[in-house]
């Protein structure tokens, strides 16, 4: 979450963008192909959640060469899937550390998260 | 020939071998591996030259830097070696318990020289680093035989992992990950998965220079780099010169061990009887490679490449998805004979000292290395300087 989001604000902005992104109802089922138009190029990162900001839409993730990092912006909204351990999930489900990779398309207005993977979670790093 | 003119050859032949020594330090560090061939050969000697070339404002140095080229810090006894300059690391464990590496401020390394060009224009003369940030100093490794580390499969490191001590031997070891995920191997906490990217990027972070694969200068903490403060085009260094460079560095042969003698012999088995062994594994095994002479070779390692908890004596920051601030990745022991300060920060100044200064998972040995005999800890000592 970023600074300066109060926690009502967030709790409301969750709630819709988790309706939204569910369909009203977590699903259980495997995950369909992404509903984006296929008609631009796409790209994919794998890298580290740092943090969500339901406010503005957005989530920074942590990639880099070695010690030569960088935070790089994607935007989620209500369309952006959200996969973890192979079901639907959501994005509140991406807390910062967890291994997620990201099929993205860059349009004028940066990067746009069509579908969020988790890959690696905690209980997996030890 | 006179016998004054054969003595002057005498002298004169002395100081040409002792001025070659000189000029090239130890002979017995620096070489390339055996079994190279003709091409293997003529990429690492281009690749020398890459590593001992000094980069300035000019040719890509900058803005932010910690020195102006390999060989600058990795140096002692000769380039390859460690050295006695210290890189600034920091990270803050959030209280979520995600290990932030402040990329967006910098991170996780923190220059400590500027350009004159940055210098003039914001008035700084180091990366600043952000007051909540824990700090840890890290010392030049020498990176003999870290082709060898690189070429060792990465199930063999899953191979000797215990997280959860099953064997209950006080000894667990876990690996690092990357932000991608991938298992880490290379620097102090095992952050970086493979040779390849430790090497190039060390371009960007220690000397500021733009690589192929990480185009883009980074900031000054957080903030975009003054306009006109570094003209040069991007990527400042040409993916030649990163291939050259990390052919060397990956076909640079680890300093073969010393001949052991009776006592040394004795501290081999004190080494391993005392349980150092158990996270300094003796010997490591490459697994397949396209360098003949880095596949399926065993090597004396004496490291795991994993991490371990090293007590709170010794803990500074976090880093990477998995290791805390007590962790360390084992040091590997290959030509610590050569090195002058030891441990991650370079504190002990001498190898007893940083064998003293052992904690947590180490905390066993070193009370065993304490009640040893005199006569044993010189001998584990001895030993230890044959590598």
């Amino acid at each position: 979450m970023s600074r300066g989001v109060t926690p009502s604000a967030f709790a409301c902005t969750l709630a819709v963008l988790s309706f939204l992104a569910c369909g009203g109802a977590r699903q259980e089922a495997s995950v369909p192909a992404p509903a984006r138009p296929a008609n631009s190029t796409s790209n994919v990162l794998t890298a580290t959640c740092r943090s969500m900001s339901y406010e503005r839409g957005t989530m920074d993730v942590i990639t880099g060469l070695s010690f030569a990092l960088r935070v790089v912006t994607f935007q989620v909204d209500e369309d952006t899937e959200v996969v973890v351990r192979g079901e639907r999930g959501e994005l509140a489900d991406l807390a910062p550390g967890k291994v997620v990779r990201i099929q993205y398309r860059k349009t004028p207005q940066g990067n746009q998260a069509d579908r969020i993977e988790e890959v690696l979670d905690s209980t997996e790093m030890r | 020939m006179s016998r004054s003119a054969q003595r002057v050859g005498a002298v004169t032949l002395l100081a040409g071998l002792l001025g070659t020594l000189g000029c090239y330090g130890s002979p017995e560090a620096g070489n390339p591996l055996d079994d190279l061939t003709g091409d293997q050969r003529d990429r690492f000697k281009k690749g020398r030259v890459g590593f001992n070339q000094e980069f300035t404002p000019k040719t890509g140095l900058g803005p932010l830097f910690n020195n102006a080229g390999c060989a600058s810090c990795h140096n002692e006894p000769v380039p390859g070696g460690g050295g006695s300059f210290t890189q600034l690391n920091g990270s803050v464990l959030r209280p979520d318990g995600f290990c932030d590496p402040l990329a967006d401020r910098g991170g996780p390394v923190f220059q400590l020289s500027v350009t004159p060009a940055l210098e003039a224009a914001l008035g700084i003369d180091a990366e600043p680093i952000p007051p909540e940030a824990a700090r840890g100093k890290r010392t030049t490794p020498d990176v003999f035989g870290f082709g060898l580390l690189d070429a060792v499969p990465e199930s063999t490191i899953l191979a000797l992992a215990d997280p959860d001590d099953a064997d209950g031997d006080g000894v667990s070891g876990r690996v690092n990950r990357f932000f991608d995920g991938r298992v880490g191997r290379f620097g102090r906490k095992a952050l970086t998965p493979t040779l390849a990217e430790f090497n190039e990027g060390a371009f960007h972070v220690e000397q500021g220079v733009t690589v192929p694969n990480f185009i883009g200068e980074g900031t000054v903490g957080g903030q975009p780099i003054p306009p006109g403060v570094d003209p040069v085009p991007e990527p400042e260094v040409s993916a030649v010169l990163v291939a050259h460079t990390d052919a060397y560095v990956r076909t640079l042969a680890p300093a073969k061990p010393k001949a052991l003698d009776g006592t040394a012999k004795r501290g081999q088995q004190a080494f391993s009887d005392i349980g150092c062994a158990k996270c300094h594994v003796p010997n490591l095994r490459t697994g397949d490679h396209p360098i003949q002479a880095l596949a399926n070779r065993e090597f004396p390692a004496y490291t795991d490449l994993l991490l371990h908890d090293m007590g709170p004596e010794l803990e500074d920051i976090c880093q990477g998805l998995v290791a805390t601030a007590s962790e360390f990745r084992t040091e590997p022991l290959m030509a610590v004979r050569l090195a002058r300060r030891y441990l991650h920060d370079g504190r002990a100044s001498s190898i007893e000292e940083a064998v003293q200064l052992h904690g947590g998972e180490g905390a066993r040995s070193r009370d065993a290395f304490r009640a040893l005999s005199g006569s044993d800890r010189k001998a584990l000592l001895k030993f230890l300087s044959t590598l």
